[in-house]
This record gives structure tokens, C-alpha cells and sequence, in this order.
């Protein structure tokens, strides 16, 4: 899928998808859990948020 | 045929620019008879040209529904934040050099002990005032709101 296919899917600008590979920006949680439908999964696979909450209690 | 506005902001705004340009052209009508002001003249038909071409580009995006989709599309929440922080930082550059140059001329004033720079000093010290005020008005209704 291109970065056009999932800006029209979810709504948004290329730019904000671009935005989002690159982690320069942290999505709303409405438009994260339009990208989890898209991609048939859930906002936690999605951004790995077990694995980010490890690594960020181990930097701690 | 109906017309349907989409983009009500970008219609109105394109509305708002070409009746800028029209406002414009009397302008340019009385210093074409002064030869004297070929600047001037130069300067009125560039803002004309702008005005009309942003426009014509807004009013037909605003009744367009595939371009106002477009511009739907593109005013994302990403976009919001950007514009947020955009206004913030231009905020603080804007205090911060008020308050500098209120600073140099509070100095000037000291120095040279010129009332020249009085004046001066009251208008550009005043700004840091107002923004400080605005702040403070803008916080407590956002707190209210949000």
C-alpha cells in the first residue's frame, strides 16, 4: 500500500502519514485506530506499545 | 443550475480577496493619470494580480467538491498542531524582540536623554504589555472551554 492509498483510506495528508513513519509525529487516537482497521489489527500491535512500555521502564 | 459551496472558509476567503482586487482598481485608476508614481503603480497591479488569482483559485476550490475534499484532506489534525506550535513560536519571538527593543530604547533614552525616543519607547513597550494581557485572557477562556 502507498503512503496516497492510506492517506485516502484514513483521511489524511501524505504529509501526516509521511510525519508518522518517520516518529516525528504522534497520532490522535481516533486517526491510530483508523490505521489499525485499515491494516486489520489492533492500536497495540499497531504501535507495539508493550514492547515501547518495556523499553521505556528499562531506560527509566 | 445551483451552486453549491463545500469550502465554506476557502470560498469565503477567495470571495474576500477578489473584492480586494475590485476595491484596488480605483486605486490604480487615479495614479495612472499621475506619471509620477510608476512604483506605485507597479505595486498596485502586482496586488491586484495576487488578489485576483488567489481568488478565482478559492472560490473555485470552495464550490469545486472534489478540490474542497482535497483541502478537507490536507487541513489534518497534523496540520492543526503545526499551525498551534507555528502561532506559539511566533508568539514568543514576537515578545521577546518587543521587550528587547523596549530594553535598547529604555537604554537610548537613558544615554542620550533624548525625549524623541519617548514616544517610541511608549509603542513598542506597550506590546509586550497587551500580549501578556491576551495571554492571560486567552488561557483563562481556553481553561473554561477545554
Amino acid at each position: 500500500m502507498t503512503q496516497q492509498q492510506l492517506s485516502d483510506l484514513v483521511f489524511v495528508s501524505n504529509r501526516t502519514i509521511i510525519s508518522l513513519e518517520k516518529e516525528q509525529y504522534n497520532p490522535s487516537i481516533i486517526l491510530a485506530y483508523k490505521i489499525a482497521l485499515v491494516f486489520n489489527t489492533t492500536i497495540e500491535e499497531l504501535y507495539q506499545l508493550e514492547g515501547n512500555l518495556k523499553d521505556e521502564i528499562k531506560n527509566t | 443550475m445551483k451552486l453549491k459551496i463545500h469550502n465554506k472558509k476557502g470560498f469565503w476567503g477567495g470571495a474576500f480577496l477578489l473584492l480586494l482586487a475590485v476595491f484596488y482598481i480605483p486605486t490604480l485608476m487615479n495614479n495612472i493619470t499621475d506619471m509620477d508614481t510608476t512604483m506605485r503603480i507597479g505595486k498596485t497591479i502586482l496586488i491586484i494580480t495576487a488578489c485576483a488569482l488567489f481568488g478565482v483559485t478559492g472560490v473555485y476550490r470552495g464550490i469545486n467538491s472534489k478540490c474542497a475534499k482535497e483541502d478537507a484532506q490536507e487541513d489534518d489534525e497534523r496540520k492543526k498542531l503545526v499551525d498551534i506550535k507555528t502561532k506559539s513560536s511566533a508568539f514568543i519571538v514576537t515578545f521577546l524582540f518587543s521587550i528587547f527593543l523596549a530594553l535598547v530604547l529604555a537604554i537610548s533614552i537613558g544615554i542620550t536623554k533624548n525625549n524623541n525616543f519617548t514616544g517610541i519607547f511608549v509603542g513598542v513597550g506597550i506590546m509586550p504589555t497587551i500580549m501578556i494581557i491576551a495571554y492571560i485572557c486567552a488561557n483563562i477562556y481556553q481553561n473554561k472551554r477545554n
